[in-house]
């Protein structure tokens, strides 16, 4: 029996209707990728340190993610090798479509680990506690009828590294923090950071930044992205 | 130089061919070099520093609007592409969006006295405006100095003297800013109507007006000079550490949006 078009089209728009009233599941992760899990090869840093990480702590809070606020435990160590899947924090159900504005705040960062340049090693252990929202991030989740999408939480810790807080291409550099070990007992801490100036590194038109561990402050408030390499529009919480 | 402006140009007049009532009225107004931030400062270091030259190269003048663009359909869309959001800058203005320009390479030359030099017309789209950015050049063959110019290759060069107690002590300062870096946040305060004819003035401020910090803080001139001849020379990349570490500071502190504006003539 033939069914009349007039009668088909309105029965295909029914279906597509149930199926955006349909709901799937948000995964939300967050990853460190090769540069925490495995470190920062010495090629990658202009003055030739490699750096690894111990410890790579991240306090993670306020999630929300297709309008829907996700629990999610109060940190999460990004060291532990994740074969590229990151690890998960927390999933969501919510309307099948999709979604963008995503956010989410970073608390706090906890790091360790030793960079290393021949025969010299600098041990470092760090509490960043430079709490910064991340809005409107440039991503779109895809949430499919009955499926599953992830958004990823990506830590960039090579910015801690960086030479330049505005700059397109900054370079990573580790011979400046190595230097501020002025008592030369083999680690770099937040007292000595306190007191060395940031040399030729660029905080930017603002300025207001001189030393080193104000630097590194900035800087982990620039480590959050999501999905990779998409950025989102921060702002400090503290 | 032209690309973006005429592109903007034609975008707008194919909008108005179209009929659409979303176009930007905007208005066209002159920017000048103005020398008048150039002052006699003390730092806080208890020098007196008085300029004697003050030279640098800059490009792209952007001017941004306070809050987000209004605009509408087709013309939001090619604003938002020829004219990126402006960085926002607590402090100094609190985000915004770029709605003027006055595109291409600028010597600025703030002696005083040296009367207003016009570098050109800007384009502005109606709006309050909060700020102005720009782009650290170096000196290059074409921008009009001699050829033994000690700006070429350079950013800026000031020269001037620093004074404390009885001693004096004249100084050259050449600076080299990181490829492309952009000044984000100068104070710029006007509200840009149809009926706007303002000149506007761009200025190099030995001092910062909001905060009273000059651009010489921090430099100890006198110890600086080891060999006590009275001359200093800052040289982009001193390799002795103290000038080392005095032109960090000193490029710090010129790259910052405390120490430019621009001035509104009426």
């Amino acid at each position: 029996m033939r069914v009349p078009f007039r009668f088909v089209m309105p029965a295909l728009l029914a279906l597509a209707a149930c199926g955006s009233d349909g709901k799937g599941t948000v995964r939300v992760t967050a990853y460190g990728e090769s540069f925490i899990e495995e470190g920062i090869p010495a090629e990658e840093v202009v003055d030739g340190w490699a750096v690894t990480f111990s410890r790579f702590e991240v306090a993670v809070r306020d999630v929300v993610v297709a309008g829907a606020r996700v629990s999610v435990p109060d940190a999460i160590e990004l060291t532990t090798p994740s074969s590229g899947e990151g690890h998960e924090l927390g999933t969501v159900l919510v309307p099948a479509g999709e979604y963008r504005e995503a956010g989410f705040t970073v608390a706090r960062v906890e790091v360790e680990g030793m960079a290393e340049k021949g025969d010299e090693a600098k041990a470092f252990s760090w509490v960043l506690d430079a709490p910064t929202h991340y809005a409107e991030c440039d991503t779109t989740t895809v949430v499919p009828d009955g499926g599953t999408a992830t958004f990823q939480i990506t830590v960039h810790a090579d910015h801690l590294f960086y030479d330049s807080l505005v700059a397109e291409e900054p370079e990573l550099r580790f011979q400046t923090l190595a230097d501020a070990d002025t008592d030369e007992d083999g680690e770099i801490t937040e007292a000595e950071l306190a007191v060395t100036d940031i040399g030729a590194y660029d905080p930017g038109s603002e300025g207001g930044i001189d030393t080193l561990w104000e630097w590194l402050v900035a800087q982990s408030r620039t480590l959050g992205h999501v999905d990779g390499e998409g950025h989102c529009r921060t702002s400090a919480e503290d | 130089m032209y690309g973006r402006s005429t592109a903007l140009a034609i975008s707008v007049a194919l909008l108005s061919a179209c009929g659409r009532p979303e176009e930007a009225p905007r208005v066209e107004l002159p920017v000048v070099v103005d020398a008048s931030g150039v002052t006699t400062v003390t730092t806080d270091l208890g020098y007196t520093v008085e300029l004697v030259e003050a030279r640098m190269v800059i490009r792209d003048l952007v001017f941004s609007v306070a809050g987000e663009v209004h605009a509408t359909g087709l013309w939001s869309t090619i604003a938002d592409f020829l004219l990126p959001t402006a960085v926002a800058h607590p402090g100094h203005f609190q985000g915004g969006e770029v709605t003027g320009e006055l595109r291409g390479r600028f010597l600025l030359d703030f002696v005083p006295g040296n009367g207003d030099v016009e570098l050109g017309t800007a384009t502005l789209l109606v709006g309050a405006y909060e700020s102005v950015n720009f782009v650290f050049e170096r000196a290059e063959d074409g921008d009009g100095l001699d050829a033994d110019d000690p700006l070429l290759g350079h950013t800026a060069l000031l020269r001037g003297h620093a004074s404390k107690d009885e001693n004096s002590i004249a100084f050259t300062a050449v600076i080299d800013s990181p490829e492309g870096r952009e000044l984000t946040g100068a104070p710029f305060s006007l509200e840009v109507t149809e009926a706007s004819r303002q000149r506007l003035g761009i200025r190099f401020l030995t001092e910062d007006p909001f905060e009273g910090d000059t651009v010489f803080d921090g430099i100890d001139f006198g110890a600086l000079d080891a060999d006590g001849d009275g001359e200093l020379t800052l040289d982009p990349a001193p390799t002795e550490p103290s000038l080392r570490d005095a032109m960090n500071r000193f490029r710090r502190t010129f790259q910052t949006h405390d120490h430019f504006d621009v001035r509104v003539f009426e």
